[in-house]
């Protein structure tokens, strides 16, 4: 990873949207310090509230969107600290460290992009999505328990993305999981690939998938933090060939067949 | 009122009392985009072996009030790659560097300590007999007098650098492990490492680590550390301590100082803010000030008791 654009900045929550699913939308105003320009879909950046200890560590979110000097992320209440970031306010003071990780690889000319997401796990892909060149083809996945889940779909109508999207219940979209409408797709004549990011349980059956298909896969992994850029090796996950990977450093982004799910 | 920093141990001269924990700092450039290891008092590296480790299964840390818990297990490429891949640009950088080392066994830290000592720019060995996440990271010798001493005079044999040794707290009498270390030779003590604990995630019933047992760090454990620092320094042992333990402010940095220790470690701070040292250093300043002190070294171990 080059950590030449990382930067340590302070940053002012500027929006807090509920978007339901205990999920919020942040808008991050970030000092210039950090060249919002210079963040790759599928990066991520650590994000700390402004308390004390408890919790101590910063916590990662993909980055969903930038703008001039700003940044949007998506905050899905897990535990103590996602609750405390979700409960910012407007105005409220953060630090971000930033932009960090291996991202997705870019749009190549002539391969298609599927990008499959589940529920949470949507934000690289958006970004993915929103910076193709025009006239890349891209089609967005997008799959949830139920339409609560699916949080961001006023955004890709907005955006005029291509997308599809599912829920198990049946209750928008088609009837299924993700990888149901993913296998639907991968009848697709050309040259494509596949991106995915969202639970464990759904990297494990689209990578599977892919292989069965002879697709190339890259997946975004969720692992706990402490540092986010190398240096505690707290988030290593198992390389099929023995020893570890960072999943701060060497991905969030892997290739389906580099680490163990 | 200008104030000196700088601190002098064991022939090494140290532009501010404020260094990186091993562990907790890499090998000291990965965050060269954020700080210089240069504007550091020093940087210790990550614990080094003589053969490349493994370390442990994920997960390997985990969340708890005001700290973490890890299980790192001591992974590292090994003391030849750090030789050949960290220790060129470290020199560049202008870094004060700390060689954190261990091994499996006797031989294996003599060894390390063989190789680390014919490395140009290696400032100082930290001798880590404090890990308690591995079965052979050393705790077994920091927990017993007589064995941290024989590993000591071992490593002193085959080392003209400073040699430090880190104490673990996991021990009924730190003085004892602390005298035993001082009498085989150790020019230093750094106190402290982590303090074993264990996580529980109750809905799965699992070990929140994958090794069931990690090292607590963070705030949580500072007035550990200084009680044993005060301990160890009351001791009078004659030799200089380095306090460690969830130093998170210069003020923190400074109670360290008054309670004996001549450096000090940030360890657990860097994760949650990869600037706190320079922080931490400017707020030490501030207080060497706020206190008349034109020397910090004036300050070490003034504890009114």
């Amino acid at each position: 990873m080059s950590t030449t654009n990382v930067a340590f900045v302070s940053a002012q929550v500027l929006a807090n949207e509920d978007l339901g699913a205990d999920c919020r939308l942040l808008r991050l105003a970030v000092e210039p310090e950090l060249d919002t320009s210079a963040v790759r879909p599928g990066q991520f950046v650590m994000v700390r509230g402004p308390w004390a200890h408890h919790p101590m560590l910063p916590r990662p979110f993909s980055v969903l969107d930038t703008a001039d000097g700003q940044l949007e992320i998506l905050v899905k209440v897990v535990g103590r600290g996602t609750t405390l970031i979700a409960g910012l306010h407007r105005g409220a003071s953060v630090t971000v460290l930033g932009p960090l990780g291996r991202p997705f690889p870019p749009p190549t000319p002539g391969v298609r992009d599927l990008l499959a997401g589940g529920g949470a796990g949507i934000p690289p892909l958006y970004l993915h999505a929103l910076r193709a060149p025009a006239g890349s083809a891209v089609e967005l996945l997008y799959g949830g328990r139920s339409a609560a889940d699916l949080v961001l779909v006023d955004r890709f109508a907005a955006a005029r993305l291509s997308w599809h999207c599912c829920t198990e219940d049946g209750s928008a979209g088609s009837k299924g999981r993700v990888t149901d409408l993913l296998e639907a797709q991968l009848d697709f004549p050309g040259d494509q690939r596949v991106l995915a990011c969202g639970p464990t349980p759904m990297l494990k059956a689209v990578a599977s998938l892919c292989e069965a298909r002879g697709v190339a896969c890259w997946i975004s992994l969720e692992t706990e933090m402490a540092c986010g850029i190398g240096i505690c090796r707290g988030c290593s996950v198992a390389h099929p060939e023995g020893g570890w990977r960072c999943t701060c450093t060497d991905g969030p982004v892997f290739e389906a067949g580099e680490v163990v799910l | 009122m200008t104030v000196d920093l700088a601190m002098e141990l064991c022939g090494v001269r140290f532009a501010t009392p404020v260094l990186s924990a091993s562990g907790t700092f890499g090998y000291g450039l990965e965050t060269a985009a954020v700080l210089d290891p240069a504007d550091l008092g020093g940087v210790v590296t990550k614990g080094i072996s003589p053969l490349p480790r493994k370390g442990n299964p994920p997960p390997r840390i985990c969340e708890t009030a005001a700290g973490m818990l890890n299980s790192i297990g001591l992974e590292n490429p090994g003391v030849e790659w750090f030789a050949d891949e960290k220790m060129p640009p470290l020199r560049a950088a202008g870094a004060t560097v700390v060689a954190n080392f261990f091994g499996d066994d006797p031989d294996e830290y003599v060894s390390c300590a063989a190789a680390l000592d014919k490395i140009d720019g290696v400032a100082a060995l930290e001798l880590n007999i404090s890990c308690p996440n591995v079965a052979h990271g050393g705790m077994q010798y920091g927990t017993d007098p007589r064995l941290a001493g024989r590993l000591v005079s071992a490593c002193r044999a085959v080392t003209t650098k400073p040699l430090w040794a880190k104490l673990t707290p996991n021990v009924t009498d730190i003085v004892a492990v602390a005298r035993a270390c001082v009498e085989a030779g150790a020019d230093a003590l750094s106190l402290i490492n982590t303090l074993s604990g264990i996580g529980i995630n109750v809905r799965t019933r699992r070990p929140r680590l994958g090794n069931l047992f990690g090292g607590l760090s963070g705030p949580a454990i500072k007035p550990v550390a200084l009680r044993m620092v005060h301990q160890v320094y009351a001791a009078g042992l004659g030799v200089p301590l380095v306090g460690i333990g969830g130093i998170t402010t210069g003020e923190d940095a400074l109670e360290f100082i008054l309670a004996g220790a001549s450096l000090v470690q940030v360890g657990t701070a860097t994760f949650s803010e990869p600037t706190a040292m320079l922080r931490i250093t400017d707020e030490l300043r501030q207080w060497c000030r706020e206190l008349g002190a034109e020397r910090v070294g004036d300050l070490v171990g003034t504890l009114k008791v």
